[in-house]
């Protein structure tokens, strides 16, 4: 009771419309002093989130994909991406999707996806006719791929706290990853069928378009196989690649197109640094809000209970995914990670459930987390890019948390979806 | 309860010290007659292993287990431990404890803000991961991009011609796995638990070096303790210690096997291979080492030597 | 919040002018300092890979100011983007209220950035002296003193104290924002 109390608290706080930063550290802040007595760990806990080397991929992905957009090169990716895709329902909306999912190979962030994917994707979607909530709802979606499908920072974290095999998780993100990119362009093709009549769909290309097409835009799209490739021959690391992903976007602006000056390369760092700033402000808060409840031991207490009520495999973990959705409502993936895993790892233990499995459940309910209010970084990013009202970005991306679910159902049914690749690799 | 003990640390839940740790709450809370709540906030979820030193210091919590070198050049001391080969023997290791020498690091911590009750043996082996040839004489070191562990371990690795890397941690599996990094250093058990055997063919394993979790706490909220529950709490600290001293030299083999079994081919170093790294990589610690210490760094050396 | 921005409203004081002035200078300053330090974050892990890759000679202390420089750049930019609007809020209900009641909104949003800037401006400084006194000093290869990089925060914080002043005061004085939010669209300040 107490505990529902304490997030109606926090939802009240934030639809007052404060920034979520202020409402977020505000409300930790005010928790920590009425139960602890101060607010010394306050600055501690932030300095602490953002001083991470790991995160500097945001910005980096930032800055490529507006170095992308001021030098035009999406402009062609797009036109190609439409040529391509003309004669199918909701074409755009497919090739935004495998965008994402080629963007997911290369970064381990959600946010990074949704930030980079969208700032290109959704104007051009807008431009060729498309709903732009469809739009907003479909990348905020398509960018959670980015830390189901490898690399996967919330997966290391999770590998690291647990003990679990990296390799492993990584290997078990795959199916899904894949079967989710499916299901969300499963969608998009029906749900184009049905409302968006008006977007124009042409007769398939011809061969001779589609290869004139493909040239056009050859450059483009050499840079994210260029990215994956360095990333697999071991040249560099997965956080890495984002600052190789930038050069290859500056050395295509810039001596390729030649569409770029350098007050584009200064002002697309500056739009980094700001939607960076933002985003950060809003994980910082999100992990003062997640130490006051560690500290509180409030992940703890509800824990302790499910565990004593004895319900079982399957009862135990429909439990936990509920409370995990519950938390993802109001913090990022890194705090939930951090305050849940440790807690019920001896259930886990106790209980035999496979923690790779648990692990894709896991970061399939924290891809749920970026995209659910009142606090989801996916919604932040593409509220960054686009100004919409936020409500219009939830109602886009309300369906693909149903969908969302029923793919983590399906996961949770048949484990092998996850597990199979896995066990393949090892030779079982 | 009218005192509450909350103990931080970083290691995952099947970390032995985690294990003793769970074991230690329940005995302190039995031999206080519950006058004392232990609650342990473990893996990281509540601060960094970095952000554990000022905690205790500031009196945000009670208590925090530190890995010994992570106090880095904020008490470069304390890294003595891990200068290859120098203490790793068992016998030096239980006579280190208590010691003049753990006295000196005892003050140490005390003059950063934290007391230390407990030296809890965390490991004393190590093992080189690779992909290409095993790593078990200072000569196959040469020209090989390695993850080291810190800057006084690596000055080591640097004096047998490797290339050493500073990455994250979080960021060293996959870079072994893809090739970005050629070679890995970590404990035995933790290249079993962290899964090294899936991305690393060879393994080479020795009493390398030593580290410790220091249980410390604040010494205002231990000073305020009445006798008997200090004297409690140490009593259990204490057999914690003893839970994990290592009684046997050696790597255990069982490490090695479980190793061997998952198709990393590993093997342990014999005493001779164990000197002639001892030889490439003392000098150039003991400088680094010396240079960042001088000149209670000196007497820790010597007080060391004669254990 | 962008109908209350066309609109024309009472005129803008002579001093919130000068105000307006200082802090779009200070937090245009800091927002360039940002973006420098994120150039070089991307130059240094450019030059790591290739002498690790290319000359096995890797640089040590890369990661290490790299993980520096984004503190900056989230200190030094925090409170640009709050000057900007790029702050997200939950605005569901701002939408639903008249042009006064939305004052009220960007007033009451004011108050807590400027809340959260107090809490950086003091308890950040406060964890900075700690950190001093206890000698911690960054882990890796630097070794750098903890405390001075912990300094971004209340200098973070004094920026997003002036930013928030600002935006506080024009709400009161019924004025619009000084800016629109402008992401992805071309810079007309700095
Ligand atoms: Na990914
Ligand atoms: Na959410």
């Amino acid at each position: 009771m107490t505990i529902a109390l304490l997030f109606a608290g926090l939802l009240l706080l934030l639809f007052t419309g404060l920034p979520i930063f202020a409402g977020l550290t505000l409300y930790g802040g005010a928790l920590m002093l009425a139960t602890q007595g101060e607010i010394g760990s306050v600055t501690e806990v932030i300095f602490g989130e953002i001083n991470r080397y790991l995160l500097v991929a945001i910005p980096l992905f930032a800055f490529m994909a507006h170095v992308m957009i001021r030098g035009r090169i999406v402009d062609d990716l797009y036109n190609t991406a439409y040529t391509l895709t003309r004669h199918l329902p909701g074409g755009l909306g497919i090739a935004t999707i495998a965008a994402c999912t080629v963007f997911a190979a290369i970064s381990g962030s959600s946010v990074a996806t949704a930030l980079t994917i969208g700032a290109v994707a959704i104007p051009q979607m807008i431009r060729f006719g498309y709903e732009p909530r469809f739009a907003y709802g479909l990348v905020a979606a398509g960018g959670t791929l980015g830390i189901l499908i490898p690399p996967s920072g919330p997966m290391v974290l999770y590998g690291v706290t647990t003990d679990t095999s990296i390799g492993g998780l990584f290997m078990a993100g795959i199916v899904p990853g894949l079967l989710m990119a499916g299901v969300f362009v499963a969608w998009s093709m029906a749900r184009t069928a049905i409302t968006h009549r008006h977007v124009q769909r042409e007769s398939r290309a011809t061969l001779a378009e589609a290869a004139g097409a493909v040239r056009k835009a050859l450059w483009a799209i050499s840079l994210p196989v260029f990215v994956l490739g360095g990333m697999y021959a071991g040249i560099f690391t997965a956080t890495e690649a984002a600052a190789a992903g930038a050069w290859l976007a500056l050395l295509i602006a810039g001596l390729v197109y030649r569409s770029i000056r350098l007050r584009d390369v200064w002002d697309s760092a500056v739009d980094a640094c700001r939607v960076s700033a933002m985003l950060f402000m809003i994980m910082a808060g999100a992990s003062v809000f997640g130490h006051v409840l560690t500290k509180m031991r409030i992940p703890q207490q509800i824990v302790e209970a499910i565990i004593a009520a004895d319900i079982g495999v399957a009862g135990f973990l429909i439990v936990m995914m509920a409370l995990i959705f519950i938390l993802g409502m109001f913090l990022e993936s890194i705090a939930i990670i951090l305050i849940t895993t440790p807690v019920i790892l001896p259930a886990m233990i106790h209980l035999e459930i496979d923690p790779i499995w648990y692990g894709v459940l896991l970061v399939i309910n924290l891809e749920l987390a970026q995209i659910t209010p009142p606090v989801g970084m996916n919604l932040f990013t593409i509220k960054a890019i686009t100004q919409a009202p936020i409500g219009e970005i939830v109602r886009g991306a309300a369906p693909y948390v149903l969908l969302m679910i029923g793919v983590m159902a399906l996961v949770m049914i048949w484990p092998d979806i996850a597990l199979w690749l896995p066990a393949t690799m090892r030779g079982d | 309860a009218d005192h509450t003990m909350r103990i931080s640390h970083q290691f995952p839940p099947t970390h032995h010290t985690a294990v003793s740790l769970a074991q230690f709450e329940k005995e302190v809370e039995a031999a206080t007659q519950g006058k004392v709540d232990v609650q342990i906030f473990g893996a990281a979820q509540l601060f960094k292993p970095n952000q554990n030193h000022p905690a205790v210091a500031s009196g945000k919590i009670e208590a925090a287990a530190i890995l010994s070198f992570q106090w880095g050049g904020t008490i470069p001391e304390m890294s003595v431990t891990i200068i290859p080969y120098l203490m790793t023997s068992v016998a030096k290791q239980k006579a280190f404890i208590g010691s003049e020498a753990s006295k000196l690091l005892d003050a140490k911590m005390e003059a950063r803000g934290v007391k230390n009750i407990a030296w809890i043996v965390d490991t004393n082996d190590g093992i080189f991961t690779s992909a290409k040839k095993p790593l078990a004489a200072p000569a196959d070191f040469s020209g090989l991009k390695i993850r080291g562990l810190n800057k006084l371990f690596d000055a080591g690795l640097e004096a047998m011609g490797a290339s050493p890397s500073a990455m994250p941690g979080s960021e060293v599996y996959q870079a072994l796995q893809t090739g970005v990094l050629d070679a890995g250093f970590t404990g035995v058990k933790a290249a079993y638990s962290r899964k090294f055997y899936e991305i690393q063919k060879y393994g080479v394993a020795s009493n390398i070096i030593l580290a410790f979790d220091n249980l410390v706490v604040n010494p205002a909220w231990w000073k305020g303790l009445p006798a008997d529950v200090r004297n409690a709490i140490q009593a259990a600290a204490d057999r914690a210690v003893q839970r994990s001293i290592r009684n046997t030299d050696g790597v255990p083999p069982e490490d090695v096997r479980i190793l061997n079994d998952n198709g990393m081919q590993t093997i342990a170093l014999t005493k001779a291979q164990e000197k002639a790294m001892a030889d490439a990589m003392q000098p150039a610690v003991k400088k680094e080492f010396l240079r960042a210490t001088a000149p209670d760094g000196v007497r820790l050396l010597e007080l060391i030597d004669r254990l | 919040m962008t109908r209350d921005a066309r609109s024309p409203g009472p005129a803008e004081g002579r001093a919130l002018r000068a105000f307006g002035r200082l802090v779009a200078a200070l937090s245009g300053a800091a927002m360039a300092l940002a973006a420098a330090a994120l150039l070089v974050s991307l130059a240094l892990i450019g030059w790591a890979v290739v002498m690790r890759y290319g000359f096995n000679a890797a640089p040590v202390w890369v990661d290490e100011v790299v993980g520096f420089a984004l503190v900056a750049v989230v200190m030094l930019a925090a409170a640009n983007a709050l000057r900007r609007g790029e702050h997200i809020g939950v605005d569901l209900l701002a939408e639903r209220l008249p042009a006064s009641g939305r004052r009220w909104v960007r007033a009451w949003s004011a108050l807590a950035a400027a809340a959260i800037a107090l809490v950086l401006v003091f308890n950040g400084w406060d964890t900075a002296m700690l950190a001093k006194m206890l000698g911690l000093v960054t882990e890796g290869w630097l070794e750098w003193p903890t405390w001075q990089l912990m300094l971004f925060m209340p200098v973070g914080g004094l920026l997003l104290l002036l930013a928030a002043i600002e935006a506080l005061w024009r709400a009161l004085a019924g004025l619009p924002p000084p800016h629109e939010p402008s992401h992805g669209r071309a810079n007309d300040d700095r």
